[in-house]
């Protein structure tokens, strides 16, 4: 292929064959498929067996696909589910002040979040709402395409009349009679052009003008528009209504004039916070009966990229993308990550090799290592295959009563001081994921333990109606016919006031006695006899101990972390596996790219890159070898300097290190160091490290500081 | 529990071994499975043992069969453990056909070259191990695997090497060994003493091993530290990839001792050097000799991050766009891409480091080259949407390489909108490489979810040359005198008047040359004193005039803070005098 160096241009353009454009979709795809599967050729050709099974890779490439697919139709699903209301509202603020009886232009503020990716999602469901339920004339503007007003203007008349058109040529085909003629759009340029454009339509239906990110335009800018609006409004009886879509807590009064802002009647939306979307979404994703899963340490990482950098969901659903296709690809023993309806023919398909590769997998490792008895799974394919089958099923059940089970735990610890398992239900998942501590559960015992019986009722209640509104597998339906128990004992306990805490009270009353005076050791000797009283234990004491340690029993051992199940890697991404097979450190340099830590460690420490013997400094950071690149040895240099550099010392310095070896002590610089030097410099530069400076002669700025 | 000593002494195999590394095994085995019970769960089941036992009641016939199968079962663990350490390697590893690609670019001739490079294939060949061996010996880190040694990668690695071995060696062994047997040994052999700082050893050891058993990462940079049983070419990989300890601490007092500190340096210039401005011949021509003594180790970088080459395809496939940053130059690796994997495909190379670049080239290129189309476009705006929307679906494909996104003529705001536009079109898959530190805050939040980039670490080390040639080099190069030289140049065809007028700019910014404070002629004064010579009759003449004078780049007009247009000459002091004194006469 052709250079693409040149002096006089920076692009260069390769057009594809003739022949291959053609038919070039299908034709790309079968070739890059067929990369795919020669990269697998070449993985099992390398394995001992010689076993060249593409079927593997495909089964695993079709069910990535699959995943995917279903995991974003539902995300879409519980996205748009999610902005129902605030749209609903919205269309229904635009429908209700479609008349011009008031003179100031009716405004809806939508307040988004700052969570900027996800606001387009937002805007076009929006969009669509709006098409299909009050007014055909919708125009979508973003600061970014209008950069002055008579951008603005133009494109808002070409997209409200463009709507038109494109209506037009739907109504066509049923009443192609009642068309009025319409100008062509293009010669609609101004507001005058449009009230008389206006004027000729059929259905008077609102203008409306959509402000995505009202922040972003400039504020001399928008108060023009909305007076020019406004002006039309009223004199041309011209239906203009905005939604203005903001991202922070920025109040209208600031952003524009008084003389504009009294021109708009507003109303304020709220859209609903993006962590509540974000608990739904992995409630509904993740939670619910879903075939891939997250482990621990990916929930984690996601969840920091998700609540410390973006609060974005678009980011969050591209990073699950990320990780569900490096599970499938990367992760040899992901071709049995798939639903339980199909496994049973998976697992008859897998080959030798294939099983070999499952015995690999650590959690089958420890299990084997603890059960000598089961060695001859090693060995004896047929048994590994039913062992195989029945592990994954009973890991997929478990994983379910797993999920129920996080939801009862919320119900019963809902409301607890310090939320001892976190707040919402997607906290409580993910603390039991990871595994919660053993002094949480101790606490929450504790906690339950000094609850009164009010509370402990409404809280089995609340555990009993999350248990309703899931179906209830096998496993967990004694869950709930103990919950019952319990809640009706408390109930009968209730009703009938017990009679035994009517004795009770008798108990002497230590603290005052009459007509002695204690004192203070007398006192505290008397409190703790009575303390070391055994308390009569009532009625309710005896259920709720009974309800404790049926947690402790039951609940507790469903809470275990599902990653200590048999074979949990297969379903849940990022599982502890051989370092080749572990996609966790490759998605933590997708949600937190380090491009300048990269560059800085490769230049202070090439031997981390670079793998060689010479350069490696042994912890001592600051050391320069002669060996090392001649931009490290420039770069580690320049860190010793301040904010100006002479370039002639620069250029001793690395001379000095260069000529170590040498005796001569001469100052004398050869040519081939000083090109070198130059060269470096000029890299730094390009880096970004550095900058000429006039300040001084011979003298370069520095823009870094500290290491 | 005698039965159950006796079903597990059959079990056993009849392995020798030096009994103290035996007691390591059966002691640390025991505190590993102790601690792991402990640490699993609170409800602790008595499963295996009833299991065991129940089993342990069987007949002579079960425990010979059994043996068999322990027999059998060791050499299929030890064929799995190779098998396993042998498919770290190619996960997305291609053959070597795959890689050296006929038409391999120039500047990486030397991959083809096999005598540098041992083949990638692990086929057992006893030449390719050779040539790993030799490998090794010369680059001072081998890849080479002693196969027997292979390691098993449990979740359980232990920190420190001297006992790493040890630890290493027991999952090959540990399914079939007898505890018992061990254990009589201990009895017969070991003194008390040695048995217990043996023992407490090991247990501080292994309480390590499980703490750092949550964090695959800290665990994975441990084995890499310690360098002496992986040495396979992963680890380069996971030293390149994976760069464990990914974070410079940032200390913001830095900041302002390094602003608050006066600026103390020589004033010795690089006149002291025989040569001192080399010019760009001469420097291309020295560093042309110059070989780097890193190009193995360079080689092998650049080696191992083609091996991503097919996760790239795919990934770009997927809809996701591919960026790549890291020290060293990034264009031959793309370049290698482009021709290996994108050829005869619609494609279009930026070189993003060339100074005249504009946005519009970008568009008119994909529009005129790859779209073919003839019409013409009010504005760039315009034309940006014509491509979103004709590359909205993936009918129409084309690849966009771009060399330094991040160049001196995109790294501005609009510019990186746009590329970032064109990322997000379905039909347009972008490759891009980024060099510059703080590129990252090119990017805000929107832009950055739109381009969907997958971001990979590929610090090359290879030199800038392409890059920085374009670039007016700050340092010792001709610049300066490339100023003086078109001065005097365009100063010759001006008129008399123009002439006079610059002098007089010039004289005054000598004069001021010492004041520190001096910004520049006044417009306004410049004006009054060329009336007074009579050099322009009008405001506007002189300002027709400054105009030609800046377009030339021979003026350079700022405002003060106080809003004066004061006027300055870019050149240095003895350079302006010299010229000063050779035209006033």
């Amino acid at each position: 292929m052709a250079t693409t160096s040149s002096f006089s241009k920076g692009c260069f353009v390769f057009k594809a064959k003739p022949e291959s454009s053609g038919k070039s979709p299908r034709k790309k795809t079968k070739k890059s498929s067929n990369l795919l599967h020669r990269s697998n050729g070449d993985l099992n050709a390398s394995s001992l067996f010689g076993k060249c099974d593409k079927s593997s890779m495909e089964i695993r490439q079709d069910s990535y696909k699959k995943i995917w697919m279903s995991t974003k139709k539902k995300s879409e699903d519980i996205i748009s589910d999610s902005h129902k209301q605030l749209l609903h509202d919205v269309s229904q603020f635009v429908s209700e002040n479609a008349d011009i009886g008031q003179s100031s232009i009716p405004t809806a503020l939508v307040a988004l979040g700052v969570n900027l990716p996800d606001h387009a999602a937002f805007f076009s469901l929006l969009d669509s709402t709006l098409n299909a339920h009050v007014s055909p004339f919708v125009a979508m503007l973003n600061s970014k395409e209008c950069p002055s007003l008579k951008n603005m203007v133009l494109k808002a008349i070409q997209k409200l009349t463009s709507c038109d058109l494109a209506d037009d040529d739907a109504e066509k085909d049923e009443e192609a009679d009642e068309i009025v003629p319409v100008k062509p759009s293009s010669k609609i340029k101004t507001f005058a052009n449009l009230a008389t454009w206006y004027s000729n339509v059929v259905i008077k239906t609102p203008l409306i003008i959509i402000l995505q990110d009202l922040e972003s335009f400039s504020t001399q800018q928008l108060q023009d528009f909305v007076l020019l609006c406004r002006e039309y409004r009223v004199r041309n009886k011209l239906p203009i209504q905005f939604i203005m879509g903001i991202a922070t807590t920025v109040t209208l009064q600031q952003q524009l004039h008084h003389r504009t802002s009294v021109c708009l009647a507003t109303k304020s939306f709220q859209s609903r916070p993006s962590i509540v979307l974000l608990n739904h979404l992995i409630e509904q994703l993740f939670m619910n009966s879903s075939v891939l899963k997250l482990g621990p340490r990916l929930m984690q990482l996601l969840l920091d990229g998700f609540l410390y950098h973006d609060l974005s969901l678009s980011s969050f659903l591209m990073r699950v993308h990320l990780i569900i296709m490096q599970h499938y690809i990367t992760l040899p023993v992901s071709s049995l990550c798939c639903s339980m309806s199909e496994l049973i023919d998976r697992i008859k398909k897998l080959s030798a090799a294939d099983l070999d590769l499952y015995r690999q997998v650590p959690s089958f490792m420890k299990f084997i290592e603890n059960n000598r008895s089961k060695v001859s799974l090693l060995t004896d394919d047929k048994e590994f295959r039913s062992f195989l089958q029945k592990s994954l099923e009973d890991l997929n059940s478990y994983s379910k009563d797993f999920s129920l089970s996080c939801r009862i735990l919320h119900c019963l610890s809902d409301g607890m001081p310090d939320a001892l398992f976190g707040k919402s239900l997607r906290e409580v998942y993910i603390n039991f994921l990871i595994g919660a501590e053993s002094e949480d559960w101790d606490r929450f015992i504790q906690l339950l333990n000094i609850s009164t019986s009010y509370e402990l009722q409404s809280r089995i209640q609340a555990a009993l109606t999350t248990l309703k509104e899931s179906d209830v597998s096998s496993a967990l339906s004694d869950f709930s016919t103990s919950l019952v128990l319990f809640s009706e004992e408390l109930k009968r306990l209730e009703q009938a006031p017990d009679t035994d805490t009517a004795t009770s009270p008798k108990s002497p009353n230590v603290f005052v006695p009459k007509g002695k005076k204690l004192d203070k050791f007398e006192l505290k000797a008397q409190l703790l006899a009575s303390a070391k009283q055994a308390r009569p234990t009532s009625k309710f004491d005896e259920i709720k101990s009974e309800f404790v340690s049926w947690l402790n029993s039951h609940l507790a051992r469903q809470l275990k972390s599902p990653t200590t199940i048999l074979f949990h890697e297969v379903f849940y991404a990022g599982s502890q596996v051989q370092s080749s097979w572990d996609i966790v450190p490759w998605i933590r340099r997708q949600v937190q790219p380090v491009p300048r830590v990269a560059i800085s460690k490769a230049l202070s420490d090439p031997a981390s890159y670079l793998g060689c013997n010479c350069c490696s400094s042994n912890g001592q950071g600051s050391q320069i070898l002669s060996t090392m690149p001649d931009l490290c040895i420039v770069y580690k240099l320049h860190t010793e300097c301040g904010r100006l550099i002479n370039l002639y010392d620069w250029m001793l310095s690395f001379n000095a290190i260069q000529q170590k070896d040498k005796d001569d002590e001469n100052e004398e610089i050869e040519p081939i160091i000083q090109a070198r030097f130059i060269r470096a410099v000029a890299q730094l530069q390009l880096l970004g490290f550095i900058q000429s400076s006039k300040r001084k002669t011979d003298h370069v700025a520095r823009l870094t500081w500290g290491v | 529990m005698a039965c159950d000593e006796k079903k597990r002494g059959s079990l056993a195999l009849p392995t020798i071994q030096e009994s103290e590394e035996d007691l390591d095994n059966v002691i640390l085995e025991d505190i590993i499975r102790a601690s792991r019970k402990k640490k699993e769960c609170r409800t602790p089941s008595k499963k295996i043992s009833s299991a065991e036992k129940s089993k342990s009641s069987d007949s002579s016939a079960r425990k010979r069969l059994s043996r068999q199968c322990a027999e059998h079962a060791r050499v299929k663990i030890t064929t799995l453990f190779n098998q396993n350490d042998r498919y770290d390697r190619s996960i997305y590893a291609v053959s070597e056909d795959g890689l050296t690609s006929e038409e391999s670019s120039e500047a990486f001739q030397p991959i083809a070259d096999e005598e540098i490079m041992p083949r990638g294939e692990y086929g057992g060949d006893s030449e390719d191990e050779e040539a790993v061996n030799k490998g090794a010996e010369l680059f001072g880190f081998g890849w080479k695997t002693p196969r027997k040694k292979t390691t098993l990668r449990t979740p359980l690695k232990t920190p420190t090497s001297a006992l790493k071995q040890r630890i290493n060696k027991t999952p090959n062994k540990t399914p079939l060994k007898t505890p018992d047997k061990g254990r009589k040994i201990i009895s017969a052999q070991t003194p008390q003493t040695v048995r217990r700082q043996l023992r407490n050893k090991i247990v501080k050891v292994t309480s390590q091993v499980l703490e750092g058993n949550s964090d695959a990462e800290s665990n994975g940079s441990e084995s890499d530290s310690s360098s002496n049983d992986e040495e396979d070419r992963n680890e380069l990989k996971l030293r390149a990839a994976k760069n464990q300890s990914m974070d410079i601490t940032v200390n913001t007092e830095d900041y302002f001792l390094a602003q608050s500190s006066s600026v103390h340096t020589s004033d010795r210039t690089l006149n002291r050097l025989n040569n001192p401005r080399l010019s760009q011949e001469a420097v291309d021509s020295l560093m042309e000799n110059f070989d780097d003594c890193h190009s193995k180790e360079k080689i092998l970088l650049m080696k191992e991050y083609q091996q991503q080459f097919l996760q790239w395809i795919f990934l770009l496939r997927e809809g996701f766009n591919i960026l790549v940053y890291g020290l060293g130059s990034k264009r031959y690796l793309l370049d290698e891409f482009r021709t290996r994997f994108l050829d005869g495909k619609n494609l279009i190379v930026v070189n993003g480091y060339f100074p005249g670049l504009t946005i519009k080239e970008i568009f008119n290129s994909i529009t005129d080259g790859i779209l073919e189309h003839s019409g013409t476009f009010f504005s760039t705006v315009e034309q940006l949407e014509f491509i979103e929307q004709e590359f909205n679906n993936t009918k129409i494909e084309a690849y966009l390489i771009i060399h330094n996104m991040d160049g001196p003529s995109l790294q501005f705001s609009r510019e990186q909108e746009v590329l970032c536009r064109l990322a997000a079109a379905p039909g347009l898959h972008v490759v891009a490489s980024t060099d510059h530190i703080n590129t990252p805050l090119l990017w805000d939040q929107r832009k950055l979810s739109q381009s969907k980039f997958v971001y990979f670490d590929c610090t090359t080390f290879a030199p800038y040359s392409e890059e920085i040639s374009y670039e007016n080099s700050l340092l010792v190069q001709q610049s300066t005198t490339l100023g003086l030289a078109s001065l005097v140049h365009v100063f010759a065809s001006l008129t008399f008047n123009a002439k006079a007028i610059f002098i007089l700019i010039a004289q005054r910014q000598l004069e001021n040359n010492n004041e520190t404070n001096y910004h520049g002629f006044p417009f306004h004064e410049l004006y009054s004193e060329c009336r007074d010579r009579m050099l322009v009759n009008s405001d506007l003449t002189l300002r027709a005039q400054l105009t030609e004078f800046k377009d030339h780049k021979l003026l350079r007009i700022r405002r003060t803070p106080d809003g004066t247009e004061v006027l300055h000459i870019p050149l240095e002091k003895n350079q302006l005098e010299e010229f000063v004194q050779k035209h006033q006469e």
